[in-house]
């Protein structure tokens, strides 16, 4: 028995070392690409290419769901974005409060039940499309329940312009982030299939008129968490991941896609938490098997303000969600191509490492942990083993989060002063008491939830749609 | 009447007779010593920015603590980087109590008496300290200037624009996004706004559909944007502008098209 | 039972000295990049009304003076940064007058050594550099350094600069054959690239169109798209006929924006085309530029397999006058069912809302005559839907 515990001790202790080896690696490459990312980013002029005609038309979809305190000001930004050619597509999902009504008065919007609309994709039933000559790039669609991957499929069948945006009703784009996302595709039109923002978070930051005014590290402690590791997902992993192409999941929160792309792999799935992952892992199967050359892209420079949950219950919501979404990607799409040398790169490496170290990753930590507490407690002269595995997985922790540090420093400095940095510091420490273990939890009890109601996941969504501001992004893979 | 006018009258008919253009610099200074005004001539030096000989004269007002410089032959330009030096020194030796004021007399003109008089006049309404003024003397100075609202989310066009439009003679009120656009225009009713189409919280389109909203005699609108696109133009037509112009601009075409406007 | 963990004890080793390391390298980069922006605040400061001055006088004859006084090499390139924030910004005299400044300076001559640094990143911001001050003499210079550096994204940077500093339509088109070799289908970027440029462009665009390589000729198209020429007529019969897709899709495009090609038989092998993106774009055509004698072409394609096509040709119809309006009346008499009568269904549907809105604005009488006549067809057409019919009249 003792024996036994050790050595899984001893296998947890690897298993760590051999995820963070891994997210180490990913990092460098982060770092390889930051100065490109960089320079092409401060020699472009974002201002003179938003009034050009020779960037590609997008239609921005934006979902909504009981969004009616919100859904004016995100809208009346995002009619004032630097770009040339957009329109914005509002779909409200059957929201049960007054969001409808709230933009037919805002904006004077009248119903219009013949606009034609092309049928694509598959959809709940569209109760009408809302439209007003004086907004002439501002539609609103209103259509029965359906969750947010079925408004996103309504919303691509109204669209009029061969890339799609996807965004969340309740974060806040900067002005240039779409058309800094753009010149990414125009850099690589025919590769490019889908293009992720950064996601940042906005608690504590100065918000007026629907633009960042002052920018500042949350107060609250889950914020300020969140913030710690955003940072490490986009900048330490997400820059890495997307340099050797082998990025899986582009945010809901904001990302940019080839709608053909989309329409050919049949559109978001509809019902089910994770359906950003979900789009991203079909469209690169399709490429990976009809032999096309593509990337997905990330774009470090494009951001997106969100507002992350401030309590533990909202945050829990979110966090299982997640565990549930990505448990059902693995199984449905993972098992399938993990280890095929056909999925090059992406089945190879991508897939194997999500679900060895994210879907997995619960049941090693903790029963590693366990085991070793076990063992410690049966003698407790060997306390030193729980001692190596808690400071290597500190140390490593630290390390990353140094790294992510190091990437924004280099290259993009949203948080001026000097305390900023010392503050982000000491949470990036702090996340390895108590934060990460009961993420590690959520992400458990997430796996539960799939278990039970694997057969009825067509309810699902819309109960976890509710959870206001637990929609924000609907994954952070590749978190380090 | 300040002993400067004398001084510099003199030398000013001189420059009139041999056809040639005079800068006028005044500053306001503490008291000076007949010693310190000695050395500020041997250090400021008579060379110009590009390195040429300039003659120089000097007078010091102690009642009306004025220190003034006038160079012969040097155009308005050179004065200005001239001043820019003159500044420096009398902030350095802690010498400078308020602004700067410098001015052109060009090779033939009636009134320069007139000018210096009111030079000076000028000078004891107390500016920003060691702000540096150009004093513009445009023929249409009797009459009320004419007003421009500038709305633009850029600063450097902002501050390019502010600085040349004064100097054209106009008045001019700066705003940085829709909203400040917005409440700028109530509050000075200028006779030209130009405005740029990507501004925040309120966009160009929105800013020209308040404004007609408020105003029955509308000012008129001048589009000066990135948007190069057929379609914004002729929306922006459409909603009541009058001109459309896109960055990057030529200043002089802009002020051209300006006063084509608001004459 | 040391042997397992001991391999994990000299990474934690390791991983303390990564990290320690790690964080004396990001304090360092902290305290650096706060001093650099203390030192860049001051020097504009200490500048500020040397800049007045540059902004004051941008139009006299006199060249503007260099700063006096012993400038920095920092200073310099803090100046530099904000010289070309307007150079950028504005064109003319003002940007010619900041240019030679900056050849007084010695940036030009200093941006010319950078471009043969050690560091890539120091040459591309040299270049990128040496672009903005649109130095003529830089060009084969950066011409070569393109050549080179073709695998990342930074030959768009170089490439923007060639346009700038570009003496003639052979350093521009040196220029993009270069990049087409090098990157696949960025012909919009390329488009938008050479407009940076002072050199009348027309006569390059002209040449494209001539060439063999599709990716020259899709340039030349987007590029007469936005500076509409005459006299290219002969090349554009040829490209519509070009085997590469896009070829076609974009000639047929640049003739549908002109009256004058629009004759019928050309409108009638647009019609029939097999690319569906051809026929979709003469049906729009027809509506936008009123050409009413092919109603009957628009109302058989209010049919077509694909429902862009069906969706221009409806539309157009509804653009043509009340006989267009008619045509799609027609439409939902003689088919009851199917796509065909669904779009026009719709589009008519649309079309009366939109009529019934504009007449709420206004109450110009010959626009009401208009509605009630389009009213009066629909109903005659469609009995059925009459529900609709009194929504729209309420």
């Amino acid at each position: 028995m003792r024996d036994f515990l050790l050595y899984y001790g001893v296998f947890a202790v690897y298993y760590v070392i051999a995820i963070n080896s891994l997210y180490f690696i990913i990092m460098l490459f982060s770092f390889k690409s930051i100065m490109g990312i960089l320079k092409s980013s401060i020699y472009s002029r974002f201002q003179t290419l938003s009034g050009s005609e020779h960037v590609p038309p997008i239609s921005i979809l934006v979902p909504a769901y009981n969004e009616e305190l919100t859904i004016i000001e995100n809208v009346r930004s995002l009619l004032s974005l630097n770009y040339p050619r957009y329109e914005v597509l509002v779909v409200n999902d059957g929201s049960k409060d007054d969001t409808l009504q709230v933009m037919i008065n805002e904006f004077s919007l009248v119903y219009s039940e013949h606009m034609p609309v092309q049928p694509l994709l598959h959809t709940s039933k569209i109760r009408g499309v809302y439209h007003n000559p004086a907004f002439p790039n501002l539609y609103l669609i209103d259509k029965d329940n359906g969750g947010k991957a079925d408004s996103l499929n309504a919303g691509i069948n109204l669209s009029h312009y061969p890339l799609i945006a996807s965004i969340d009703a309740d974060s806040l784009l900067e002005k240039d982030a779409l058309i800094r996302l753009a010149k990414v595709y125009m850099e690589n039109p025919d590769e490019t299939v889908a293009i992720g923002g950064d996601i940042r978070i906005a608690n504590g930051c100065k918000i007026e008129d629907g633009v960042v005014k002052d920018i500042r590290l949350p107060d609250k402690f889950l914020p300020m968490m969140q913030s710690v590791e955003y940072l490490k997902a986009f900048l330490g992993g997400r820059i890495g991941w997307s340099a050797i192409n082998g990025l899986i999941i582009v945010s809901g929160a904001f990302g940019v896609f080839r709608k053909d792309y989309i329409i050919k792999v049949g559109g978001y799935r509809e019902g089910y938490p994770g359906e950003d992952m979900n789009i991203i892992i079909k469209l690169h199967k399709y490429m990976l098997e009809n032999k096309l050359p593509y990337r997905v892209a990330f774009c470090p420079d494009a951001v997106c303000w969100t507002q992350a949950p401030d309590t533990l219950k909202i945050l829990g919501s979110q966090r299982r969600r997640w565990g549930r979404g990505n448990l059902k990607n693995m199984i449905e799409y993972g098992r399938h191509m993990a280890f095929r040398p056909k999925y090059k790169l992406f089945g190879m490496l991508t897939l194997p490492f999500n679900i060895l170290f994210e879907t997995l990753n619960p049941y090693f930590r903790i029963t590693g942990l366990l085991a070793l507490i076990g063992y410690t407690m049966l003698d407790m002269t060997n306390g030193y083993v729980l001692l190596i595995y808690g400071l290597l997985n500190v140390l490593y922790g630290m390390l990353l989060g140094i790294g992510s540090l190091l990437l924004e420093e280099i290259a993009f400095r949203r948080y001026p002063r000097f305390q900023d940095i010392v503050k982000m510091l000491f949470y990036t420490i702090l996340m390895f008491f108590g934060y990460r273990q009961i993420g590690v939890i959520w992400r458990f009890l997430g796996h539960i939830e799939f278990l039970r109601n694997n057969n009825s996941w067509g309810t699902m969504t819309r109960t976890s749609w509710q959870t206001k501001g637990s929609e924000n992004i609907s994954s952070l893979e590749a978190r380090s | 009447m300040s002993n400067l006018v004398p001084v510099f009258y003199e030398h000013l008919s001189k420059m009139e007779e041999k056809q040639l253009a005079c800068g006028v610099i005044l500053a306001a200074c503490k008291t000076l010593t007949k010693e310190s005004l000695e050395l500020i001539k041997e250090d400021l030096g008579t060379r110009s920015g590009d390195g040429s000989e300039i003659t120089l004269h000097y007078a010091h007002d102690k009642n009306k603590q004025l220190f003034g410089i006038l160079l012969e032959g040097q155009k308005l330009s050179s004065t200005h980087f001239y001043a820019l030096r003159v500044k420096d020194y009398l902030q350095e030796h802690k010498l400078l109590a308020g602004s700067l004021l410098l001015a052109s007399f060009p090779e033939s003109s009636r009134s320069t008496g007139q000018m210096l008089m009111r030079m000076i006049q000028e000078m004891k309404e107390p500016g920003a300290h060691g702000e540096i003024k150009l004093y513009e003397q445009t023929p249409t100075q009797k009459e009320e200037p004419a007003s421009i609202l500038l709305v633009n989310h850029d600063e450097t066009v902002n501050e390019f624009l502010s600085i040349y439009f004064q100097r054209k003679g106009y008045l001019v009120t700066v705003a940085n996004d829709g909203m400040d656009g917005m409440e700028k225009y109530q509050a000075v009713a200028p006779d030209l706004v130009i405005t740029d189409l990507n501004l925040p919280i309120l966009n160009g389109y929105q800013l020209m559909e308040k404004i007609k909203h408020i105003s029955a005699s509308m000012s008129k609108i001048m589009v000066l944007t990135d948007k190069r696109l057929e379609e914004d133009v002729q929306k922006s037509f459409a909603m009541g502008a009058s001109d459309y112009i896109t960055k990057p601009f030529s200043p002089v075409e802009l002020e051209a098209r300006v006063k084509r406007l608001i004459s | 039972m040391q042997t397992p963990l001991a391999t994990a004890i000299v990474f934690l080793y390791a991983l303390c000295g990564l990290t320690v390391l790690g964080l004396l390298v990001l304090f360092a980069l902290k305290l650096r990049n706060i001093s650099v922006e203390k030192q860049t605040m001051r020097c504009l400061e200490k500048y500020r009304d040397y800049f007045v001055y540059l902004q004051a006088h941008g139009e006299e004859e006199e060249r503007l003076q260099v700063p006096y006084g012993d400038v920095t090499q920092k200073e310099k390139q803090i100046i530099q940064k904000k010289l070309f924030e307007l150079m950028e910004r504005v064109t003319g005299i003002h940007r010619d007058k900041l240019i030679w400044l900056c050849e007084d300076m010695g940036l030009v001559e200093l941006d010319m050594q950078r471009l043969n640094g050690r560091w890539k990143w120091t040459r591309v911001d040299a270049a990128y550099n040496l672009g903005i001050m649109r130095s003529k003499l830089a060009v084969p210079a950066l011409l070569t350094f393109l050549q080179k550096n073709t695998n990342d994204t930074s030959v768009f940077i170089i490439a923007r600069s060639v346009a700038k500093c570009a003496r003639n339509t052979e350093d521009l088109r040196e220029m993009v054959t270069r990049v087409v070799g090098a990157k696949k289908n960025v012909h919009q970027l390329i488009v938008d690239i050479i407009s940076d440029s002072q050199v009348d462009t027309a006569p390059l665009f002209a040449q494209f169109l001539q060439e063999s390589d599709a990716e020259l000729v899709q340039i030349g198209l987007i590029g007469y798209t936005v500076h509409v020429q005459p006299g290219i007529e002969p090349a554009l019969y040829q490209l519509i006929q070009s085997p590469d897709k896009e070829v076609r899709i974009k000639a047929v495009k640049l003739m549908c924006r002109d009256i004058r090609y629009m004759n019928e038989q050309t409108v009638t092998d647009f019609m029939n085309h097999k690319d569906w993106e051809i026929r979709a774009m003469a049906a729009k055509a027809i509506g936008s530029l009123k050409l009413l004698s092919y109603i009957p072409l628009l109302k058989k394609a209010v049919g077509d397999a694909n429902w862009w096509v069906r969706h221009h040709s409806a539309r157009s119809l509804a653009q043509l006058e009340v006989e267009g309006f008619a045509a799609l009346c027609e439409i939902l008499q003689e088919e009851r069912n199917g796509h065909k009568s669904e779009m026009a269904h719709q589009v008519i549907q649309e079309e009366l809302e939109k009529e019934k809105l504009v007449l709420q604005g206004a109450t110009a009488t010959e626009k009401l005559v208009q509605y009630n006549e389009k009213l009066h067809l629909y109903r005659k057409s469609y009995r059925k839907t009459i529900s609709t019919v009194q929504a729209l009249e309420r």
